[in-house]
C-alpha cells in the first residue's frame, strides 16, 4: 500500500494521463485534417467502372462508391453503386448486396460520360452520328471523329452563350424604361410619352433580337446534329447529344498518366467553373469569388479602423478611465458570439440603413428591396465589426515591437507625435498590421453564421462585379465557401451525389485557412524574434 | 545656422493635432460601436414590453335605432342593422347608404352577429328567425378601391315559440342559429341533416355559442357550462361534457381556433374553458384553463379574428384581454354609455361601438405584440390543448389560428446543455495537455504543439460541424458502446502503462528520451482503443442483448438520436480545446521558473512541483481559461446547427438533440417578418446571448483577479 501511495505521489500516472490528454488533443486536429485530405483528395480520382451481374439476371453498371455491413445478412457486405443515368433510372445510387452478385467484371469498353444535366452516364458506346454520317465504335477513326465532334459542339455552345449574353444586353434599355414608366404612374405624372418611348424601345429590341434568335436556333440545330449512341447496362440504347457532354472518360482503359491528367483537370474545373445541378456538381468559382470580394471589402473597412484603434491604445492613450473603457469594449467585442453580430447586421445594416437607402434613392423599385435586403456590402460591414479585435490585437503587438530607442530618437530629432508614428512606428509595425489583416481574412473566410443573416445565398444569379455599369454592385447577394459547405451538405436534394463537391470545398476552405494562418504565424514569429532582440 | 522654417513647423504642429483628434476619435469609435450595438438591439426589442393602446377616432350619428353592426376589413364602413329592418352602411364622414332586407317585417325584435361579422341572425316583427349573410368586399377599379356589399338570406325559419337568439355561426353556404328554449336550446340550421336539433339541458340556456362548422355547441345555463356535439343525422345533440360554474354566466364566446370557450359572468370575471381527454378513453371533461378577474357584469365577449385577443363588453366600459398571456391589455378610452353592440375590426387594428342613441364610435388600436410577456418568455405557460403549463418553443404552425409558443427556456437550457457537455469533454483534456506541455514536456515539444493548437483554433467551425455531423455522428452511432467504453478503458490502460513503466529499472528509464515516453503513452492509449473496438461486438451482445439503442429505449426509456449531445460535445470540444489550452498554457508559463526550480531543488518530483506550486499559482489563469472556453461554447453557432438535431427539446439526456439560442437565431431570423413578434423575440435572444457571454467574461476576469490576489504572492 505504501508502495502504491509512494508511486502515486511520485506522479508517473498523472504524468502519463496528462501526456495522453495532449496526444488526444493533437490526434483530434491531426485526425481531422488527415480525414479531410484523404477523403476529399480521393473523390476526383477516376475509379473503374464495374459491371455486376446479379443472380436475378439484371446487370448493374457503375462506380463503387462505398461499402458497409449488410444489415439483412450477418457476415456479408453491401456495396453502394453509383449507377448514374438519372434521366433513365430516376436514382443515381443504389445498394447491391454482395450475396446477390453472381459475377463482377471491369469491361474495357465501358465509358463514363460527364454531362451538363442529369449527372453522369455509364454505358457502352455504339456509334457517333454527325452531319457527315454515322461512325460505329469499331471503326478505327471513331476516336478522331468523336474528338472533332466534342470540339465542334464546345465551340458552338460557347457561341450560343455569347449570343445569349448579347441578347440580354439588348433588353437593358427596355427594363430601365419600364421602371421609369412605373415610377411616373405611381407619382401620378403623365406617363403617355414615356409609354410611347417604351413601346418604341420594345419594338427596337425585338427587331434587333430577331436575327440573334435566328442565329441561336441555327447554332442549336447544328449542335443537335452531333449525337452519341450509347448502350446501357440493361441493353437499351440511348442517344445523347454531344453538346450535353462535358467529358468522355474511357474509365477502364486509362493509363496512370491519363488518370492523373483527368484528376488535375477535374480540380481545375472545380476551382474555375460554375456550379451545376443545384450545386451538387460543377465548380465553386462564384463561391471563391464571392468570398474573396467580401473579404476584400471587409479589409478595406477593418484595417483602417483597427489600426487607428491600436494606434490610439498604444501611442495616444493615457492611463485614464476612457482608455480602460475602450479596452473593456474591445475585450467584450472579441467575446461576442458571431451570431449576435449577424443579428445586429440584419436589424441595423439591412433593415434600418438599407431600408433608408431604398426609400431615399431606390423608391421606384419598392416594394422590391435593393439595399433593404442582404447583400455583399452589409455582409462585409458586419464581418468588419466582428474582426476588428483581431486586427487591433495583432497591430498592437506590432506597435509594441518597435524599439523604444527608435521612437525616442525620432522625438529627440524634433518630430511631432504624428510624424513619429507615420514615418517611424508604422513602417516598423507593418508586419504586425499584415498579420492582423491575414488573421482577419482567415476568420472571415470561415465565418458563416453572420453571413447567413446578411446576404449569402445558395446560388447567386450574377457576380457582384460584372461588365454592366456601375460594375461593382454592392447590393447583390453572393456565394461563400463556408456557406456552400453548410448548404450543400445539409440542404441538398442529393447528398450522395454532392459528396465529392462538398468534400472538395472543405479541402479548398481548409487549405485557404491553413495557408493564411501559417503565413500569419511565420510573420508573427518573425515579429516576436525582433521584439526579443530589440528589448535588450 | 539657418532659422527653422516656421511655416513648416506650424503645419507639422497642426497636422499633429489633427492626427491626435482623428486617432482618439477612432479609439472612441470602438466604444461607440459596442455601445451602439447594445443600445440598438435593446431598442429593437423594447416594443415587446408594451401592451398596446387604443385611440378614439370620434363618432358619427345616425337617424335610426341600431341593433347590431359589423365592419369591413379596411375600417371604412360600418354596416349597422337598425330596428327598422334596414341595413345602413355608415361611412366615416357620417354619410350612409341604406339597403332593405327583403322579406323581413320591421320592427326587428332582436339580432346578433357571428364572430367573423359576416352572418347576422335576427328575429323580425312576425317572430321569424332569419340568418342573413352580410359581406363587404373590396373591389378595385384601376388604382381606386371601392366596397361591394353582398346581402342575401341564408336561413329563413317560420315563426316559432322560442326564447332569445343565443348565437349564430356558419361558413359559406351553411349557417346555424341557437335559440334558447325552456329546456335548453334549439339549433336551426341549413344544409343536410335535421333542423331544428334540440340541445337538452334541463334548464333554459342563458348564453350559447357555436363553432363555425356547426359541429359543437356550448351552452351556459344558470349554474353550468355544457358542451354538446351535433351529429349529422340525430335530432338531439349529444351532451359531451358539463362543468359547474361559480357565478351566474351572462355571455359566451369562442376564441379564434374554436378550442377555448370564454364564459363571462355577472360578477365581472371571465373564465376560459377547454374540453380535454378525461380519465377514461373516449370521455372528455371541461377544464378551466384561465381566469380573468374584473369588475362589472360582462354583457358580451367578442373575440378577434386575428389572434387570441378578445374584447369584454361591460355596462360602461370595454376591455381587451389576451388568452395566452392571461393578461388585460388595456381599456378602450372614452367609452360611451348605452352601447348596444361593439366589436374588434377584422384586422384587429380598430374597434367600433354602436349606442342606443344612434352614435357610431370608432377607435384605432395599436397592439404590436400581445402574445408575448415576461411570463410567457420565461415561465411555464398553459397553452390551448395542454393540461399543464409547459415550456415550449414552437414559433410557427400550420394555420392562422395557431397559438405561437415562444418560451426562451428550452433555448437557454439547450445552449447550456451543449456548452456543458463540451466543457465536460474539452476542459480536462485541454487543462491536462497544457499542464503536460508546460511542466513535463521538453522545450522542443512546445515548438510542435503551439502551431498545431493554433491550427486547431483556426479551423472553421463549418468544417468541424460538417465532419461531426456527416462523418462522426454515424460512426459514433454504430460504435457507441466502444466510444463510451473508451472513456474508461483508455485512462485505465494509460495508468497501467505508467505502472509498468515505473517498474522498469531506472537505468532503462533514464536512457529513454522524453519524446520516447510520450510515444509509449500513445502506444498504450492506441492499444486500449483498438482492444475496445475489437471487443465491442462481444460486449454489446453480452450486456445489451446485441443492440445498445434498443436496450436504451426499452430499459431506460431514453431514445437515441444520431445527432445528440455526445456528438455536439466532441465537435464543440474541438472548437473549445484550443481556447482553453492557449490560455492555460500562458497561465502556466507565467509561473516564475524560480518557484518550480526551488520546489525541485527541495526534492519534489515534477508532478509534486506541478501540483503544489504550478497549479495553485496558475489557478487564476486556469479558471479564466475555462470560463472563456464556456463563453466560446455558448456562442458557437455552426457546429450546433449541423451536429444537433436542432429540435427544441427540454431534456438533459445526452442522447437527445437540442436547439441553442444561436442556432435558433440563425435559422429563424432571416424568415421572421421585420417588426413582428418573432423578430423581436429573436433580437431579444441575441441580446440575452450577448449578456450571457459578457457575464461569463466578467466573472472570469473578476474571479481570476481575486485568485491572483490570493495566489499572486506565490508568483510575485
Amino acid at each position: 500500500m505504501t508502495g502504491l501511495r509512494h508511486w502515486l505521489k511520485e506522479g508517473a500516472a498523472q504524468r502519463w494521463l496528462a501526456g495522453a490528454a495532449l496526444l488526444a488533443a493533437l490526434a483530434l486536429v491531426v485526425g481531422l485534417v488527415v480525414v479531410v485530405v484523404t477523403v476529399s483528395a480521393g473523390f476526383f480520382w477516376p475509379r473503374p467502372v464495374l459491371e455486376l451481374q446479379l443472380r436475378d439476371g439484371s446487370v448493374v453498371l457503375g462506380e463503387e462508391w462505398g461499402r458497409e455491413d449488410d444489415p439483412t445478412e450477418a457476415g456479408s457486405q453491401r456495396v453502394r453503386m453509383k449507377v448514374g443515368n438519372r434521366d433513365v433510372l430516376g436514382l443515381d445510387f443504389r445498394w447491391v448486396r454482395e450475396a446477390e452478385v453472381a459475377a463482377r467484371r471491369t469491361p474495357a469498353a465501358a465509358w463514363l460520360l460527364e454531362r451538363r444535366e442529369y449527372g453522369n452516364f455509364y454505358g457502352f458506346p455504339q456509334a457517333l452520328r454527325s452531319p457527315t454520317g454515322s461512325v460505329a465504335v469499331t471503326d478505327p477513326s471513331f476516336q478522331v471523329h468523336l474528338d472533332h465532334a466534342l470540339a465542334e459542339t464546345r465551340r458552338l455552345v460557347q457561341e450560343e452563350e455569347a449570343l445569349l449574353r448579347r441578347a440580354s444586353r439588348l433588353h437593358e434599355p427596355v427594363a430601365r424604361l419600364r421602371l421609369r414608366v412605373a415610377a411616373a404612374e405611381r407619382a401620378g405624372r403623365d406617363a403617355a410619352a414615356l409609354q410611347a418611348e417604351l413601346e418604341a424601345a420594345t419594338r427596337r429590341e425585338q427587331t434587333a433580337a430577331a436575327p440573334l434568335l435566328a442565329e441561336l436556333a441555327e447554332l442549336r440545330g447544328r449542335a443537335a446534329a452531333f449525337s452519341l449512341l450509347m448502350r446501357t447496362a440493361d441493353g437499351s440504347e440511348r442517344e445523347l447529344a454531344v453538346s450535353s457532354l462535358l467529358r468522355v472518360v474511357p474509365a477502364n482503359r486509362m493509363t496512370t498518366g491519363a488518370k492523373l491528367a483527368l484528376y488535375l483537370s477535374r480540380w481545375v474545373e472545380f476551382v474555375s467553373g460554375e456550379p451545376r445541378e443545384s450545386n451538387t456538381e460543377g465548380g465553386i468559382f462564384p463561391a471563391i469569388f464571392g468570398t474573396a470580394l467580401m473579404v476584400l471589402l471587409m479589409t478595406l473597412v477593418v484595417v483602417p479602423f483597427g489600426v487607428v484603434t491600436a494606434l490610439y491604445l498604444n501611442e495616444y492613450a493615457g492611463e485614464n478611465a476612457f482608455t480602460n473603457a475602450v479596452r473593456l469594449a474591445l475585450a467584450n467585442l472579441a467575446g461576442v458570439p458571431s451570431i449576435v453580430f449577424g443579428a445586429f447586421g440584419l436589424a441595423f445594416f439591412v433593415y434600418t440603413v438599407g431600408g433608408g437607402v431604398d426609400r431615399l434613392f431606390f423608391s421606384d423599385t419598392l416594394p422590391t428591396p435593393t439595399f433593404g435586403t442582404g447583400g455583399i456590402l452589409w455582409a462585409a460591414l458586419t464581418l468588419a465589426l466582428l474582426t476588428v479585435p483581431v486586427v487591433v490585437v495583432a497591430t498592437e503587438e506590432g506597435l509594441q515591437s518597435v524599439p523604444q530607442a527608435v521612437r525616442d530618437g525620432a522625438r529627440a530629432l524634433g518630430a511631432t507625435r504624428w510624424q513619429t508614428v507615420r514615418r517611424v512606428v508604422l513602417p516598423y509595425a507593418t508586419p504586425g498590421i499584415l498579420t492582423g489583416t491575414i488573421l482577419a481574412v482567415a476568420r472571415a473566410a470561415g465565418e458563416v453564421a453572420p453571413l447567413m443573416l446578411t446576404g449569402v445565398v445558395k446560388l447567386a444569379p450574377a457576380l457582384a462585379v460584372d461588365t454592366t455599369p456601375p460594375f461593382l454592385h454592392l447590393e447583390r447577394k453572393f456565394m461563400h465557401l463556408g456557406f456552400h459547405i453548410y448548404d450543400v451538405g445539409f440542404q441538398s436534394p442529393n447528398i450522395e451525389a454532392a459528396k465529392p463537391s462538398v468534400y472538395a470545398t472543405v479541402l479548398v476552405l481548409l487549405g485557404l485557412v491553413v495557408v493564411l494562418n501559417l503565413a500569419a504565424i511565420t510573420l508573427r514569429n518573425r515579429l516576436r524574434r525582433r521584439l526579443r532582440s530589440s528589448a535588450v | 545656422m539657418s532659422p527653422l522654417p516656421t511655416r513648416r513647423l506650424a503645419r507639422a504642429r497642426r497636422l499633429d493635432r489633427l492626427a491626435a483628434l482623428c486617432i482618439t476619435g477612432g479609439g472612441a469609435l470602438i466604444l461607440l460601436s459596442v455601445g451602439f450595438l447594445l443600445v440598438f438591439l435593446l431598442v429593437e426589442c423594447l416594443p415587446l414590453l408594451s401592451t398596446g393602446k387604443g385611440t378614439p377616432e370620434g363618432s358619427v350619428g345616425v337617424a335610426f335605432v341600431p341593433l347590431v353592426a359589423s365592419e369591413d376589413e379596411y375600417r371604412e364602413t360600418v354596416a349597422v342593422l337598425g330596428r327598422d329592418g334596414i341595413l345602413h352602411l355608415v361611412r366615416r364622414d357620417g354619410s350612409s347608404e341604406a339597403r332593405t332586407l327583403e322579406g323581413v317585417a320591421p320592427p326587428l325584435e332582436e339580432a346578433t352577429v357571428d364572430s367573423s361579422g359576416r352572418l347576422v341572425a335576427l328575429r323580425d316583427g312576425r317572430g321569424s328567425v332569419q340568418v342573413w349573410s352580410v359581406r363587404l368586399r373590396p373591389s378595385w377599379k384601376g388604382q381606386g378601391r371601392g366596397l361591394e356589399l353582398s346581402l342575401k338570406p341564408v336561413l329563413v325559419a317560420p315563426p316559432l315559440k322560442a326564447g332569445p337568439i343565443l348565437a349564430v355561426a356558419g361558413s359559406d353556404g351553411s349557417a346555424g342559429v341557437l335559440v334558447a328554449t325552456p329546456t335548453g336550446a334549439l339549433l336551426l340550421r341549413t344544409g343536410s341533416g335535421p333542423s331544428p336539433v334540440a340541445l337538452d339541458a334541463l334548464s333554459p340556456a342563458v348564453a350559447g355559442t357555436l363553432t363555425s362548422s356547426l359541429a359543437e355547441a356550448w351552452l351556459a345555463s344558470e349554474g353550468e357550462l355544457l358542451l354538446f356535439e351535433v351529429g349529422g343525422e340525430a335530432e338531439v345533440a349529444s351532451l359531451v361534457a358539463r362543468a359547474p360554474l361559480a357565478h351566474r354566466p351572462t355571455a359566451l364566446g369562442l376564441v379564434l381556433g374554436e378550442v377555448t370557450c370564454l364564459v363571462g359572468d355577472g360578477a365581472g370575471v371571465v373564465t376560459a374553458w377547454q374540453a380535454v381527454e378525461g380519465p377514461m378513453a373516449g370521455l372528455r371533461i371541461l377544464d378551466r384553463s384561465a381566469t380573468f378577474p374584473g369588475q362589472g357584469a360582462i354583457r358580451r365577449l367578442l373575440p378577434s379574428q386575428r389572434d387570441k385577443t378578445f374584447l369584454a363588453l361591460r355596462a360602461d366600459r370595454a376591455e381587451l384581454f389576451h388568452l395566452t398571456t392571461r393578461r388585460r391589455l388595456f381599456e378602450l378610452p372614452a367609452f360611451p354609455s348605452r352601447v348596444v353592440w361593439a366589436s374588434l375590426s377584422p384586422r384587429r387594428d380598430g374597434a367600433f361601438a354602436v349606442t342606443a342613441t344612434g352614435q357610431v364610435h370608432r377607435w384605432s388600436l395599436a397592439i404590436p405584440h400581445p402574445e408575448v410577456s415576461f411570463s410567457t418568455l420565461f415561465l411555464p405557460v398553459r397553452y390551448e390543448g395542454f393540461t399543464t403549463p409547459e415550456l415550449v418553443w414552437q414559433s410557427t404552425g400550420g394555420s392562422s389560428s395557431f397559438e405561437t409558443k415562444l418560451s426562451l427556456v428550452p433555448l437557454i437550457v439547450g445552449t447550456f446543455k451543449g456548452a456543458l457537455y463540451a466543457l465536460l469533454f474539452s476542459a480536462p483534456i485541454a487543462l491536462a495537455a497544457a499542464l503536460y506541455v508546460s511542466q513535463f514536456a521538453p522545450r522542443r515539444l512546445r515548438l510542435v504543439t503551439k502551431p498545431m493548437v493554433e491550427l486547431m483554433a483556426a479551423l472553421p467551425s463549418v468544417v468541424v460541424g460538417f465532419l461531426a455531423a456527416l462523418l462522426f455522428a454515424p460512426l459514433i452511432q454504430r460504435h457507441i458502446v466502444a466510444v463510451l467504453a473508451s472513456l474508461v478503458t483508455v485512462p485505465l490502460a494509460v495508468v497501467a502503462g505508467a505502472a509498468l513503466f515505473s517498474a522498469l529499472p531506472r537505468t532503462v528509464r533514464r536512457r529513454l528520451p522524453p519524446a520516447g515516453e510520450l510515444s509509449l503513452v500513445g502506444a498504450a492509449a492506441a492499444a486500449a482503443v483498438t482492444l475496445t473496438f475489437a471487443l465491442e461486438r462481444a460486449v454489446t451482445r453480452l450486456c445489451f442483448g446485441g443492440d445498445f439503442q434498443a436496450w436504451l429505449a426499452n430499459s431506460v426509456g431514453v431514445t437515441y438520436d444520431q445527432r445528440n449531445a455526445v456528438v455536439v460535445g466532441f465537435a464543440l470540444g474541438v472548437a473549445v480545446i484550443p481556447v482553453i489550452f492557449t490560455l492555460a498554457e500562458d497561465a502556466f508559463s507565467n509561473v516564475p521558473a524560480s518557484l518550480i526550480s526551488a520546489s525541485l531543488a527541495l526534492g519534489a518530483t515534477r508532478w509534486q512541483a506541478a501540483r503544489t506550486v504550478a497549479i495553485p499559482a496558475a489557478s487564476p489563469g486556469l479558471f479564466a481559461a475555462v470560463m472563456i472556453g464556456l463563453g466560446r461554447a455558448v456562442g458557437e453557432t455552426m457546429i450546433v446547427l449541423m451536429a444537433t438535431g436542432n429540435t427544441p427539446l427540454l431534456s438533459l439526456s445526452p442522447f437527445n438533440g437540442m436547439r441553442t439560442m444561436s442556432a435558433c437565431i440563425a435559422v429563424e431570423l432571416p424568415e421572421a417578418p421585420y417588426g413582428g413578434t418573432l423578430y423581436r423575440v429573436l433580437i431579444l435572444t441575441a441580446l440575452l446571448l450577448f449578456a450571457v457571454t459578457f457575464a461569463i467574461n466578467t466573472v472570469a476576469v473578476m474571479v481570476s483577479n481575486r485568485l491572483r490576489r490570493r495566489f499572486g504572492r506565490l508568483a510575485a
